[in-house]
């Protein structure tokens, strides 16, 4: 009885709920949003950070390219030119990394090859490129007019996960340029010693944890305007919820008489109308999830160049919020239909 | 069953009733008769335990109406008054038979099969599924004599039953009543029809608020 009771009433107001559910859905969109962004992101974010630790990128101080990197230092331990460019491949956009594999997979030990590094007319693509164009390894692929074998695939976390990685050789071959567009420098000792030494040989250098550093910022700054903005959103839905709430109070007042002269208790009468917020919390949440997972898939390409991952607690946790905002917009007009003496409404007329 | 002492229930500056005091024995058929706006309405929403009185005594199966708080009062009408209102109020978007259902759950649990029965009863099982939008007023005030009914109440509360009923279905409402009568329920009827005065064990005549008995 309780459920018809509540299903009923609902479908008689079906426009109102559908508007309210829009309002939950987009405010549960925002915090589905903001909460993948923040945990998925900042843990991607972390990784590379991590495992960066106190390296460097040098990049050419005039014109387009490093011709020679040569740097001997006591300090650097390692350094690997790349060679970045564009190519198009199956009529798509993606970016190329040419360099020393071996040598870039020293360096950056969270580099996960699922099959073998390249060698000769071969390739690997990062895990995203890879779905992008449909490939696995064994695969041929052709750029421009020769055919290359995907030796394997390369896992990240980064944004490497969109670039497909070659040989050096190859690079220069097919993008027609030679040098790198930087090298990456593994330091261990003096760092700023060893950017001195590398500015006065006229490179220009970043930390690399500086880069990270500015992409933490852009996160933290993302994220705060995600909470004002999801602050906002909710605040809206619940105050949209309340109108729907106080109204059909109102409207029901006679209805409320009567179920309370029938016997029916202050806490039974609550809990029709808690459900009947409920509803709308739950299937406004749930909406809102699969439109925020969307909107976070969005941002993070765009602004992060990073794919988010989906995280089940993000779900439960939407979920939670917008039966709490529904319950707290009910509140008010719970309060409002115990209060509803029923002689005076059933007399009226 | 019911002893009323002195009851007084005023409304701001109206006055609907003035010291009434008077007895209802248990299985009596008691008949509140007068005209229009003397507070019969009234006094049987104390009796039903919707209202308060201002002051006075009331003694309902035993127990002392007026000193119960909301929550007790919504129990106790729960447990021992079945109310048939003036204005037959039924939840606009349920069925008949919800329409009676729900009085089994709020009262404890819900059985169809009884609550069609009821509706039977009262000649309404060919309209069970009906929104009250789609019944007459004869047929609504049916229906909520069959809620009333359902959790077989010790005391039964109507608010002119019969208005809005044509002589047939009139007679099919009183006989419910004689049935309930007959059990040893006991009956308090608002009503304008001195036919029905005659039915009845006793009169309660109130005019003006006053009760004459
Ligand atoms: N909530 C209220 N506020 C103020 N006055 C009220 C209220 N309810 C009833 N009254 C007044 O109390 C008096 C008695 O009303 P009541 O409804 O009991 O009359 P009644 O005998 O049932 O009349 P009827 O036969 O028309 O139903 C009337 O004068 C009415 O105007
Ligand atoms: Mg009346």
């Amino acid at each position: 009885m309780f459920t018809r009771l509540v299903t009923k009433s609902l479908w008689v107001r079906r426009e109102r709920l559908l508007i309210s559910i829009i309002a939950v859905m987009l405010g549960a969109a925002m915090v589905t949003s903001l909460l993948t962004i923040s945990l998925d992101i900042r843990e991607k974010m972390g990784k590379e950070l991590r495992s960066y630790g106190a390296n460097l990128v040098v990049l050419p101080g005039e014109g387009e390219y490093i011709n020679q990197f040569n740097a001997t230092h006591n300090s650097i331990i390692g350094s690997v030119p790349f060679l970045y460019f564009k190519a198009e491949v199956n009529a798509k956009k993606i970016e190329f990394a040419g360099a020393n594999l071996e040598a870039a997979r020293k360096m950056n030990p969270w580099w996960h090859v699922e099959g073998l590094l390249p060698k000769g007319e071969e390739v690997l693509p990062g895990i995203n490129a890879a779905n992008k164009l449909g490939l696995k390894a064994g695969d041929m692929l052709s750029i421009g007019d020769k055919s290359f074998k995907v030796s394997g695939i390369l896992d990240t976390g980064t944004s490497d996960d969109n670039r497909i990685f070659i040989s050096m050789e190859t690079a220069e071959q097919i993008s027609g340029k030679s040098g790198a567009t930087l090298a990456q420098v593994s330091v261990l000792g003096d760092i700023d010693d060893v950017i001195k030494y590398l500015e006065n040989k006229g490179y220009k250098v970043k930390k690399i944890r500086q880069v990270a550093e500015s992409e933490k910022a852009l996160l933290d700054k993302t994220q705060l305007l995600m909470a004002l903005v999801s602050f906002f959103v909710l605040s809206a839905a619940s105050l949209s919820l309340f109108c729907t709430m106080i109204t059909s109070v109102l409207e029901r007042s006679r209805e409320i008489g009567l179920m309370k002269a029938l016997g029916c208790g202050n806490g039974r009468l609550a809990a029709i109308f808690l459900a009947e917020a409920g509803v709308m919390g739950v299937a406004g949440g749930i909406l809102g999830y699969f439109v925020g997972l969307l909107l976070a898939q969005f941002i993070g390409m765009e602004i992060f160049d990073m794919q988010v991952s989906i995280k089940p607690e993000v779900f439960l946790l939407t979920l939670l919020i917008s039966i709490l905002v529904a319950a707290i917009a009910s509140l008010l007009p719970i309060k409002r239909a115990i209060s509803i003496d029923p002689v005076v409404i059933l007399r009226g007329e | 069953m019911i002893i009323a002492k002195n009851l007084v229930k005023k409304y701001d500056t109206t006055c609907a009733l003035k010291d009434a005091s008077f007895t209802i024995e248990k299985g009596e058929w008691a008949n509140i008769m007068g005209p229009s706006g003397s507070g019969k309405t009234t006094l049987l929403n104390l009796i039903g335990c919707l209202d308060s009185p201002t002051s006075g005594s009331l003694l309902v199966n035993g127990i002392e109406t007026t000193k119960l708080g909301q929550k007790e009062r919504t129990r106790f009408r729960r447990e021992n008054i079945g109310l048939v209102f003036q204005q037959f109020h039924m939840i606009p978007h349920l069925t008949a038979l919800e329409n009676v259902m729900i009085a089994q759950y709020f009262h404890s649990i819900e059985d169809e099969k009884e609550a069609k029965e009821a509706l039977v009863h009262v000649g309404m099982g060919h309209r069970l599924h009906h929104m009250p939008s789609q019944l007459s007023g004869g047929e609504q005030q049916r229906v909520c004599i069959a809620r009333a009914l359902i959790n077989q109440p010790q005391i039964i509360l109507a608010d002119e039953p019969t208005g809005n009923l044509d002589k047939k279905n009139e007679e099919a409402v009183l006989d419910i009543f004689r049935e309930l009568h007959s059990e040893g329920r006991t009956i308090v009827i608002v009503t304008h029809n001195p036919e029905i005065g005659e039915i009845g064990d006793k009169i309660i005549q109130i005019s003006h608020g006053e009760v004459k008995y």
